[in-house]
């Protein structure tokens, strides 16, 4: 599958434009504002080490020095440690959107629902969680993601264990049981106004403010952002995620 | 890629135009143009299925199924938070095992017979026997379910043989509040976490089973707030880990902690003299003890309390003299907030009474209570204990709206809402649960005089204590009869004679109340699978079933059938009927019902449709000059209750003095009725964990939870299991006077008991612990003490020499 982030503003420009006439007009016809474009206010933050990625410059700089073109050579790639850094940023052999996806809903029952911890933990206070998931790390092949909310203090509240903290005793009869749940999926693309424009966030940004968290050079590899200089990402990107409304009677 | 572009915009187009069709849609379904996933989904609130805190979900339906859950940022309980168990709980409905047919018992399997056969058989059982048929209710029943099985029962049936699983839970906390105030559940509510400067848990592990209500607190301090904690426990917790102060006190011995704590402020001279005297009296015992006790004078009261010293609470409860210091020294500023939670661990208790009144006591002396913040509150586990249980009143002894049936004024009330003739309640008191099933258990021969129990929504075949004397005989015995509403197999439907599948949570409408007096309602938003049918439909149905048999009780006064349901504009509807139950809202009849109950304790609820637009509303709401209702936060104090007398700060009015007082107990710490000794040398302590919700019959359904703990094991010290050489891991038999049960040990695991103390959960129904408890109860609330009994462990001797 295309990657989206990339590919997709090039490739169904026309296709698009349709799009947006055909929301535009039903919108019109049915008396709907848009409002599904109406982006959100980010939430205020600092970035607690801004040394990690390259100084964004300001759009009057990027005219007179204009992006070179290509998903990744954004304009900043001159000096020797940026080029490395990006060199790190870039999507490993074989990582793919589709996989990443596939491998973040495997550790939720259904889209927002808080994900399973896939190590072992203690839970013996937050700072224990806190300590890898503050502002999250990548060692080698390891990676700890940085939580994407705000530093609620009792982590295993929401976020259990993927296995048993001890080897399970067998034969359990209510173990034994399926479930036949299907939970709701995760949406795979944002929506893109017209042909250049920014896409839209597709999921909820519930529980999920912090975009580099996922986005950010911290984040799974094929869903870095190609512009991580950039912070204040609903600037750019509306948040379109259907949760984000949902408040029933 | 592009054909999911094509169907976006056709798909935008479809909810554009339904949209318009249907004017506003119940639910606020995703924007037209929003990602394809969550196109059609529609979301409408439910409180949570599970415990007692009482979150809302947003529930995300689409194609007739339950697909996603979110907390709910309307709902002031939780803010748009849940805990694992709450973001679970759709999964609850889809386990492969749902019962969807009712199943007889044949030899020993089960045949599928049909609805009409097994109302006929429930119909059978009571005509055979009215007097020896009971009902088990439960703090999971709707509050319209609760008050149909009570009108069955004490209206129809013509006994009162009824009482919930909720005498297991909170019984306990019944009694403390009526002994103190003479009124039942708690002043303060939820607010009083975001305003207590000090939280005491006594014997409560709220990380694990109250995780939002933890959270709402210890998340004040990621906004600069300060907030003591201090843990009492007999064992460090999840939420031991959060606290600034971690008291562990040897099991039974927190009556000790509470009297020594009250000779200190006595002592010090730092109790609330002006709260005092205003507004309380003291209570000792009677000889014999009775519930609400004696008056003693000040004098007494001080002399109680003398030998309560420091030094002596340490020597009995092992919490060091300085740690009493430091409670009574916060117990006696009075520039700070304390507000008291608790549970099971006061409430599972043979003293349970006496230590929930005595935690009132230190918080009514030392004035620390009806200000935002300063509170004596227990919690309840299940969803409705409160506003079924407690507030329907499905116990043997109580009547709707917190009447006793030994009232005859009482009575007569009932019997006039409910249109029967004068003298149709029986004036005796039914068996409390554990003298229910214990009747149940026994041969008719040796004087077991129930015949039949019907089970309602609850799992007693795993949460009895000491099983092998008040389930096991009753399943062996050829003429008891048990029959089980459920939604999974468990080990209670493992004992039934007839099983009746029955609709969950979101398959039907219903009413919770949660542990802040909180009234909540929910509509019905997928169908229940097969045969699955409504709890309360079912009630409905028996009774029609004894009704057209002319089973006298099932009779108004006037000939009429006990539940009659009428259309708007009149004409009754037979929602005896399953083709017809829906024709009108059953939920919304009971309600208005029952009501009219409401007011004789000041619980005033508002009418049904005040709480569809509500996320839950806390008793008394009282409507308003301009037709609005209220809810009151902090009851007896003036500035937010309007029962308070005029003039007054506090008012008790509910004391069992009649004189707007409450009452300051005093009850002696006494050894437990089982200790360890040499035989069996530790205490064993049961209880609950994060990841399942009381017997599991959900939870472990629920992949995610069931992976993260899979199975029961035994926390035990590492010098207790060095002494034996056991080791982590390793599957050992612990054995009681009752039984015996093998387990994994878990060292140094969720929570860590100290030398001479294991523990178990009880969620899981392969290693059903409640083999081997004690059926030891409360004098007063009948609740039995769960968390203490005498045991010792062995190694197996397969293990023995590996």
């Amino acid at each position: 599958m295309p990657d989206p982030l990339r590919n997709a503003p090039a490739r169904v420009v026309g296709l698009l434009v349709a799009v947006v006439v055909a929301v535009v007009g039903i919108g019109l016809a049915t008396g709907m504002s848009p409002q599904a474009y109406r982006a959100k206010r980010p939430p205020v933050r600092e970035r607690a080490d801004p040394g990690n990625v390259p100084p964004a410059r300001s759009h009057a700089e990027l005219e007179k020095r204009p992006w070179s073109g290509g998903p990744r050579a954004s304009g900043w790639a001159e000096s020797k440690q940026i080029a490395a850094e990006s060199a790190r940023l870039a999507p490993k052999e074989g990582a793919s959107i589709d996989r990443a996806l596939r491998e973040r809903a495997a550790r939720r029952a259904y889209d927002g629902a808080p994900p399973v911890i896939p190590h072992p933990v203690q839970a013996r206070g937050a700072g224990e969680c806190l300590a890898c998931h503050a502002e999250g790390f990548v060692l080698g092949e390891r990676r700890a993601g940085a939580i994407p909310h705000a530093a609620y203090a009792s982590c295993t509240q929401c976020h259990v264990s993927a296995n048993a903290p001890f080897a399970a005793v067998p034969a359990s009869t209510a173990a034994s049981v399926a479930n036949g749940w299907v939970g709701l999926a995760a949406p795979v693309e944002g929506a893109i106004a017209y042909a250049g424009a920014p896409p839209a966030v597709p999921h909820s940004t519930r529980m999920r403010e912090r975009c580099e968290s996922c986005h950010g050079p911290g984040g799974e590899a094929a869903l870095q952002t190609p512009h991580p200089e950039r912070l204040s990402c609903l600037q750019c990107h509306p948040a379109t995620g259907g949760r984000n409304a949902a408040v029933g009677r | 890629m592009e054909l999911d572009r094509r169907n976006f915009v056709k798909l935008s187009a479809m909810a554009a135009a339904t949209a318009v069709a249907q004017g506003a849609p119940r639910a606020e379904a995703a924007p037209a143009a929003g990602p394809p996933a969550q196109r059609g989904v529609s979301w409408d609130k439910a409180p949570c299925r599970f415990c007692g805190t009482g979150c809302h979900v947003q529930v995300g339906v689409k194609g007739g199924r339950v697909v996603a859950v979110a907390g709910d940022r309307e709902a002031e309980v939780n803010r748009g938070l849940l805990c694992v168990k709450g973001y679970h709980v759709g999964l609850a409905l889809y386990g492969k095992d749902r019962l969807t047919r009712p199943l007889l018992k044949q030899g020993d399997g089960y045949v599928p017979i049909s609805w009409d056969r097994a109302i006929d058989i429930v119909a059978d059982r009571v005509v055979a026997d009215p007097a020896g048929f009971a009902f088990y209710s439960s703090g999971q029943s709707t509050i319209p379910e609760g008050y149909a099985s009570t009108k069955f029962i004490k209206g129809g049936v013509g006994n009162n043989q009824i009482d919930p699983n909720a005498r297991l839970c909170m019984a306990s906390a019944v009694t403390g509040f009526i002994s103190t105030y003479g009124v039942d559940e708690p002043a303060g509510c939820y607010d009083d976490l975001d305003r207590c400067d000090v939280l005491i848990n006594w014997g409560n592990n709220p990380a694990e089973m109250h995780p939002v209500l933890f959270s709402r607190v210890i998340d004040r301090r990621s906004r600069g707030e300060e907030v003591t904690l201090i843990d009492i426990s007999t064992r460090r917790t999840r939420s031991t880990a959060h606290a600034q102060h971690y008291l562990e006190f040897r099991p039974h011995t927190d009556l000790a902690i509470a009297n020594g704590i009250m000779h200190l402020l006595i002592a010090n001279d730092s109790w609330d003299k002006d709260f005092v005297e205003k507004h309380c009296a003291f209570r000792g015992n009677a000889d014999p003890r009775t519930l609400l006790g004696q008056a003693i004078s000040f004098e007494d009261f001080k002399q109680s309390l003398a030998e309560y010293t420091p030094q002596r609470v340490e020597q009995i409860s092992g919490v060091p003299a300085r740690d009493i210091r430091m409670l009574a020294d916060l117990f006696g500023r009075r520039d700070i907030r304390i507000t008291s939670l608790w549970c099971m661990g006061m409430n599972q208790h043979t003293r349970g009474t006496a230590i929930n009144s005595l935690v009132h006591a230190v918080h009514l002396l030392s004035g620390h209570f009806g200000r935002p913040g300063d509170a004596p509150t227990s919690l309840t586990g299940q969803p409705s204990a409160c506003g079924t249980a407690r507030e329907v009143g499905t116990m043997c002894h109580l009547l709707p709206g917190g009447r006793s049936v030994v009232n005859a004024e009482h009575r007569k009330q009932a019997e006039e809402i409910w249109n029967l003739p004068e003298g149709r309640i029986r004036p005796e008191i039914g068996y409390h649960t554990v003298k229910m099933w214990e009747q149940w258990a026994k041969p008719a021969s040796e004087g077991g005089d129930i015949s039949t129990i019907w089970v309602q929504v609850t799992n007693p075949g795993q949460t009895l204590p000491n099983r092998h004397k008040l389930f096991d005989p009753g399943v062996a015995d050829p003429d008891k009869f048990l029959i089980v509403s459920d939604v999974y197999p468990t080990p209670t439907t493992a004992g039934a004679d007839l099983i009746l599948p029955s609709a969950m949570w979101v398959e039907k409408n219903g009413m919770f109340g949660n542990s802040e007096r909180r009234t909540q309602q929910w509509f019905k938003m997928v169908e229940p699978p097969g045969q699955a049918r409504d709890d309360v439909w079912q009630t409905i149905a028996v009774a029609r079933r004894l009704y057209d048999r002319g089973f006298p009780g099932m009779k108004d006064k006037d000939g009429r059938f006990l539940f009659r349901f009428e259309k708007e504009g009149g004409g009754e509807v037979p929602v005896w009927e399953w083709s017809r139950f829906r024709d009108v809202n059953v939920d919304r009849a009971l309600f208005e019902e029952y009501r009219k109950f409401s007011r004789l304790k000041h619980k005033d609820l508002a009418p049904y449709d005040e709480y569809v637009k509500a996320r839950g509303m806390r008793w008394p709401v009282v409507e308003q000059e301009d037709g609005t209702w209220r809810e009151t936060r902090f009851r007896f104090a003036a500035f937010d209750d309007p029962y308070v007398a005029e003039g007054q700060e506090f008012d008790f009015y509910h004391s069992t003095t009649k004189d707007g007082r409450a009452q300051i107990w005093f009850h002696p710490y006494e050894a437990p009725p089982e200790s360890p000794d040499e035989e069996y040398p530790l205490w064993l302590c049961t209880g609950r964990v994060l990841e399942h919700w009381h017997t599991a019959s959900m939870t472990m359904r629920i992949e995610p939870l069931r992976r993260a703990m899979p199975n029961a094991y035994v926390e035990m010290h590492r010098d207790d299991a060095r002494a034996l050489s056991i080791q982590d891991g390793e599957v050992i038999r612990i054995e009681t006077r009752r039984g015996e049960l093998d387990l994994p040990v878990w060292i140094d695991g969720r929570g860590a008991p100290p030398a001479g103390t294991i523990f178990v959960p009880f969620f899981d129904e392969d290693r059903l612990v409640n083999d081997i408890t004690l059926d030891e109860h409360d004098p007063f609330s009948k609740q039995p003490d769960y968390k203490k009994c005498a045991a010792r462990v062995r190694r197996l001797p397969e293990n023995v020499g590996a």
